[in-house]
Order: structure tokens, then C-alpha cells, then sequence
């Protein structure tokens, strides 16, 4: 028993280190990236001047370099620990309780991705409802038609303060019809 | 315009029906939806933005003031009903207030920080509406040098003071900067960071960052941990009212508090997690009974709340006369003042004295009205605590996403706001602080302005920020501000080892 959460426990710790560095490599190519933007722009800034458009995204791009190298030691110490989920057992990563706490967040990524499609065309009301239920489920609720029914009384109350009290409308939906 | 005039003036602007509606309005909406665990006062002014989209600017700000504090005010019973403290400046409330709430004393306790509220928040609208005329004098005297000098000491005492690691709080601060460079420069209109996209030549709006990172981020990281986060309510029981007991061991350090509070928000020093924290452990040097501490001890509620009001109200300093956010709420409320045009800074004074006198005087009634309206009331906040989790989280990304979408009506917003999404999420798994992102953002531009034309004046002379006395002074303490935690960590820690070594040969 001891010997199986050893060999958890190992696992555990490079995984956290892997994520911490990864994040790092991240802000140091994300400065790269902008400071190679700023070079796009161009040094023929004979403008009086003096500094073009050019100098900040420099500035900001070498912060983010230094910054991400030297969070890269962090990381590499493991001292900067980075999860992308826990649950109540403490050894469980990478096993299945681990992956199905990561599919929940896909799962309310996922309801915000369909609002952001389905807002326009099918209006305001509908989109928020499959994403109240979508998110509802990844929270663990499994009663899916009371959940809908609950997404639609709020999204349309919303709607309706909206668009008859503020005078503010949200989209109505292109596919019903009416406008 | 003096001081009592402009507040005069000011009242005279607050108390018309209309805008005693908006501010009874804001602060109903800030307490109801500050009290929802996991919505801190920053997103509740975010996510509360659309509703003001039809208001003329004064009533527009009357209801943005009550709703700045009604937020703050539900925050605090979050922290004390639940120990789930919605920003850092609670989470010294929630230490001795839910405490307090376990011994039965939770009424007091919501009492306590009620009032305290009350007593900083009028006594640091006093010192606002004193010490903002003064500012604007002194603010009229500052060059481009000196308000880039300043940008920085937010910035670096915003990177280092929130969080827990400068570095994590640098690079969310930078990340802001680099998001605030996408679209077209001001100064030449030449496209930056768009990648030929037309979208992103108009830039990305603050609010959608704080929304993606605050409320979007902050879903997806509860649910990533749903099983170890149940926490219980406590329910109000015992005796409602304070005992005299518990006034006597309050009303000093509610005066304590105000006192400490005010200098931290005003200064751009990083907001009012220090000054709570100052408040917490002066009061328990002070108390006659200190091993009550940690336990419930009602000082430590009182004090560091009224620290927390008065703080918040002496942010609306720089805010107002500097136009220089130094929290992540102030950022907001400065994103507010812009998407009407109005640039806060010192001629805000003289070409809109209606708005900020009535502003400053509507604080006074917002003040008032959450009084009367928390001390009945906190029975309803209680309940808004007992939306079962899914439920409470569906309706912040329904609410999130109306938000966003009411601003232009722009589906690729919502597409961003699934990115900022995202990027919270991973920010909050990794412990990198989100409010230095949002600061970044909003002064990011405005630093560059500043830096730029300072050096546009001084001909392409970088010196200019050294031999300016008032730039030079400020860049100074930024420096200081810096460096010195990590050096004072060093020696610390360099002792210890000594300390070790001879210890153990």
C-alpha cells in the first residue's frame, strides 16, 4: 500500500513540474511574439516623435521574457506547483476521478462555446438555457429537464427585463422569424 | 469651487428624486450580487456595467458609487456566513467574523461591519471631498514624466503586494500590458498586434478581461475542484442586536480603522489588503483579552472592515483626480468613466463638477441607505448564500455572457471572453494573481501615452524621468517597492541558514 502511493506520489510531483513549466516556455514565447510584433512595425519612425509604436511592445516583450525564464527555475525546482484539477483523494491524478473533474471543465467550456455560436442565431434566450444546463451537468446535477426548465425561466426573465425595462434588447434569435 | 460649495452643489445634484432612486438602486443590486460566494466587488461592478448603458452620466455613476459599495458590503457577509472571503481585503474578516458566526455571534458580527462601514465609509467620503480639491492643485503640476513615474509605482506596488509571488504578479502584470497593445497606436494610427484581424483593431475592453478572468476563470476552476470546495453556511441564531459588551469593544477600532484605511487607498500603494492586515494585528496588540483572537474576537472584525471601507473610498482619490486606478475595481469604475467619455483626471474638476461633487455626496447617501438597508436585511442576504452551487455558477456565466454581449453586441466578444475564460482558468490553477492583468490593461495604454510624450517633450532624452524631482522621487520608491521584499526575504532566510548551521555543528 505504502509502495503504491510512492509510485503515485512521483508521478504526481513531475506532472505538476511539467505543467509549471510549460506555462513559463508559454510567457517566454508569448514576450517573443510580442516583441516580434514590434519589430513588424518597423524602425522607419522618423517621426519627431522619438519613440514610435514600436518601443512598448519591445518593453513589454523582453518583461515577459525574463519574467517566464525566471519562473522557469521555479518551475524546474518544483516549487511552484500547478494543477489542472483535484479531487477529495488526494492520490487520484491520473486516474479516473482526475480526468472526469477535467471533463467537467470541458464541459462548461464547451457551454460557452455553444452560447457564443447560438446567441445569433437562435437568440438569447435559447443559447443561455443549453449553457445554464451544460454547466449545471458539469456541477454534478443530473436532473437535465429541470435544469432546462430552470435555464429558461432565468434567461427569459433576463430577456424580458432587458428588452421591455432597460430598453436594452439581446438578440431574439434570426431562424424564428421575427426580429 | 471650495470644498463645502462643491459638496453643497453636490448634495443638491444627489438628493433629486431621480438619483436617489439610482443610488437606492445600486446598492441593492451591488449587496445582492457582492453577496453571491465566488463574485468579488470587481466583477459585480462588471457584470453590473449593462444595466447603466441607458442612464445619463451623473445618475450612471450615483448608481456605479452605491453599487462600488453595496458590493463591498456583501463581500464582507460572504466571508463571515461562509469563510469564502471574495477578495483579499476580506480575508482577515472572514477569519475572526465566521468565527464569531460558529459561536452563535453572527448577527453581531454582520452588525459590527455593518456600522464600521458605515462610520469609515462617512468619515473617508469626509477626507475624499477635503483632500481631492488639494490633489487636483498638485496634480495640475505634473508632466507626462511624472504621471509615467507614477503608472510604474502602481504597477510594481500592484504586481508585488497582490498574491503571493512577485514574479507570478509580474508576469500577470505584463500579460495586461501586452493584451492593452493590441489595436491601433494612438499617437501614429498604425496597427499593432491585430494579425490583419479587423476585430482587434479597436483593442480589447477591460471589461471583457475582467469578466473572462473573473467570473468565467473562476467557474471553471471551482468546478475543476467541486468535491473538496463544500462549505456550510452558518445560520444567523441568538441574539440579533449587539450587546453593549460588543459596542464598547467596537467603536474604537472602527475609528482605528477608518484612520489607517484611508492613507492606504489613497497612496497608489496597491489597494486595502495591507491596511486590513495593519488593522487586524493593531487591534490585537490593543485588546485586553488578544487570545480571543483567532477565536471571534469582535475587534478583529470591526477594525479591519472599517480599514477595508475606508481604504476602498480613498482608491476614489487617485481615481478621481489622477485618473490612476489602483485596484482592480477602480480599473473598472475608470473603464466606466471612458466608455462615456469622461477622462478622470484634474480637469475632470472644472469641466464636470456636477458629476464629481455628486458623486462625492451620493457616496454620503449610498452610505446611509446601506445601513438602513443591511442591518433589516441581512436575514434576505443569508438566503442568496443557499443557491446550490450549480445553479449559482449556471447563472454567472448567463450573466457573464450578457454582459459581454450587451457591450457592442459582438459575437467575436463572446469568443474572447472564452479565451479570457480559459486564461483565468489556468492563471488560477497556476497561483498567478488576475488583478495586475486587469490594472495592466487599463494603465498599460495610458503609461505608454505618458512615456512617450514625455520623451517626445524632452526631445528623445531618457533622462527626463531622473532629473525631475517629482518623477525621480516616485521612481525611487517604485524601485524600492521592488526590490526590497525579495532582499529583506534573503537576508532573512540567509540568517536562518547561519542560524541553522551553527545549530547543528
Amino acid at each position: 500500500m505504502i509502495g503504491e502511493t510512492e509510485r503515485d506520489a512521483e508521478p504526481r510531483l513531475s506532472q505538476k513540474k511539467v505543467s509549471a513549466t510549460v506555462i513559463s516556455v508559454a510567457l517566454v514565447a508569448f514576450g517573443l511574439f510580442v516583441a516580434h510584433q514590434g519589430y513588424l512595425i518597423g524602425q522607419d519612425q522618423s517621426s519627431y516623435a522619438r519613440v514610435g509604436p514600436q518601443v512598448f511592445p519591445y518593453m513589454v516583450g523582453a518583461g515577459l521574457v525574463i519574467v517566464g525564464v525566471l519562473l522557469s527555475i521555479d518551475a524546474l525546482k518544483g516549487t511552484w506547483p500547478v494543477m489542472w484539477a483535484e479531487t477529495a483523494d488526494e492520490h487520484a491524478l491520473s486516474r479516473p476521478a482526475y480526468w472526469r473533474q477535467l471533463s467537467n471543465v470541458g464541459l462548461v467550456a464547451l457551454g460557452l462555446v455553444v452560447n457564443a455560436f447560438l446567441i445569433a442565431p437562435l437568440g438569447f434566450v435559447v443559447s443561455s438555457t443549453l449553457m445554464f444546463a451544460l454547466t449545471t451537468r458539469a456541477f454534478g446535477s443530473r436532473r437535465i429537464p429541470f435544469d432546462l426548465a430552470v435555464g429558461a425561466m432565468f434567461s427569459g426573465f433576463i430577456f424580458l427585463c432587458f428588452t421591455y425595462a432597460l430598453g436594452l434588447p439581446l438578440p431574439s434569435g434570426t431562424i424564428w422569424g421575427a426580429r | 469651487m471650495d470644498v463645502f460649495d462643491g459638496l453643497m452643489h453636490g448634495f443638491a445634484v444627489a438628493l433629486t428624486a431621480g438619483n436617489l432612486l439610482w443610488a437606492l438602486v445600486g446598492v441593492t443590486l451591488g449587496t445582492a450580487v457582492g453577496v453571491l460566494p465566488g463574485i468579488g466587488p470587481a466583477l459585480t461592478v462588471a457584470l453590473l456595467m449593462p444595466l447603466t448603458a441607458k442612464l445619463e452620466p451623473i445618475g450612471a455613476f450615483i448608481m456605479f458609487g452605491g453599487i462600488y459599495y453595496g458590493a463591498m458590503y456583501g463581500s464582507s457577509t460572504t466571508s463571515i456566513l461562509l469563510n469564502t472571503p471574495g477578495e483579499n481585503s476580506s480575508v482577515v474578516t472572514a477569519i475572526e467574523g465566521n468565527q464569531m458566526a460558529k459561536r452563535g455571534r453572527g448577527a453581531a458580527a454582520l452588525a459590527t461591519a455593518a456600522i464600521g462601514s458605515f462610520v469609515a465609509g462617512t468619515l473617508a467620503t469626509f477626507a475624499l471631498a477635503l483632500f481631492a480639491p488639494s490633489v487636483v492643485t498638485l496634480a495640475l503640476k505634473f508632466g507626462p514624466a511624472d504621471y509615467f513615474a507614477l503608472m510604474v509605482l502602481a504597477f510594481t506596488t500592484v504586481a508585488a503586494v497582490l498574491g503571493t509571488s512577485l514574479l507570478r504578479g509580474l508576469a500577470s502584470l505584463f500579460l495586461g500590458i501586452a493584451i492593452g497593445l493590441v489595436g491601433i497606436d494612438m499617437q501614429t494610427g498604425q496597427a499593432r498586434m491585430a494579425l490583419d484581424i479587423p476585430y482587434l483593431l479597436d483593442g480589447i475592453e477591460v471589461v471583457i478581461l475582467a469578466v473572462g478572468l473573473f467570473a468565467v476563470g473562476e467557474t471553471l476552476f471551482v468546478v475543476s475542484r467541486q468535491k473538496l470546495l463544500a462549505d456550510q453556511i452558518i445560520p444567523i441564531k441568538g441574539q440579533i442586536w449587539m450587546t453593549k459588551d460588543e459596542w464598547r469593544r467596537s467603536w474604537k477600532p472602527w475609528l482605528r480603522g477608518s484612520v489607517i484605511g484611508f492613507p492606504f487607498g489613497a497612496l497608489p500603494a496597491g489597494g486595502a489588503e495591507i491596511p486590513t492586515f495593519l488593522s487586524y494585528s493593531l487591534e490585537r496588540r490593543l485588546s485586553k483579552n488578544p487570545e480571543e483572537f483567532g477565536k471571534g474576537a469582535i475587534e478583529g472584525v470591526a477594525g479591519p472592515e472599517a480599514t477595508n471601507n475606508s481604504a476602498v473610498t480613498g482608491v476614489l482619490v487617485p481615481l478621481l483626480t489622477l485618473g490612476l486606478p489602483t485596484s482592480a475595481t477602480a480599473a473598472i469604475m475608470l473603464a466606466a468613466f471612458q466608455q462615456y467619455g469622461l477622462h478622470p483626471g484634474p480637469l475632470l474638476f472644472q469641466s464636470n463638477p456636477d458629476l464629481v461633487w455628486g458623486l462625492i455626496a451620493s457616496l454620503y447617501i449610498g452610505n446611509v441607505m446601506l445601513l438602513v438597508l443591511n442591518l433589516p436585511l441581512a436575514g434576505v442576504w443569508v438566503r442568496l448564500l443557499a443557491i446550490p452551487r450549480p445553479y449559482l455558477y449556471a447563472g454567472i456565466l448567463v450573466f457573464a455572457g450578457l454582459g459581454v454581449y450587451s457591450l457592442h453586441a459582438s459575437v467575436f466578444d463572446l469568443g474572447t471572453l472564452c479565451l479570457f475564460g480559459v486564461l483565468g482558468y489556468v492563471m488560477r490553477c497556476a497561483e498567478i494573481p488576475v488583478s495586475p492583468a486587469i490594472l495592466g490593461l487599463i494603465l498599460g495604454p495610458m503609461a505608454e501615452q505618458q512615456f512617450r510624450r514625455a520623451l517626445a517633450i524632452s526631445q528623445g532624452d531618457p533622462t527626463v524621468f531622473l532629473t525631475r524631482p517629482i518623477s525621480a522621487t516616485i521612481l525611487t520608491i517604485a524601485l524600492i517597492a521592488l526590490v526590497a521584499p525579495p532582499l529583506v526575504e534573503y537576508y532573512r532566510s540567509r540568517r536562518r541558514r547561519c542560524v541553522f548551521d551553527q545549530a547543528s555543528s
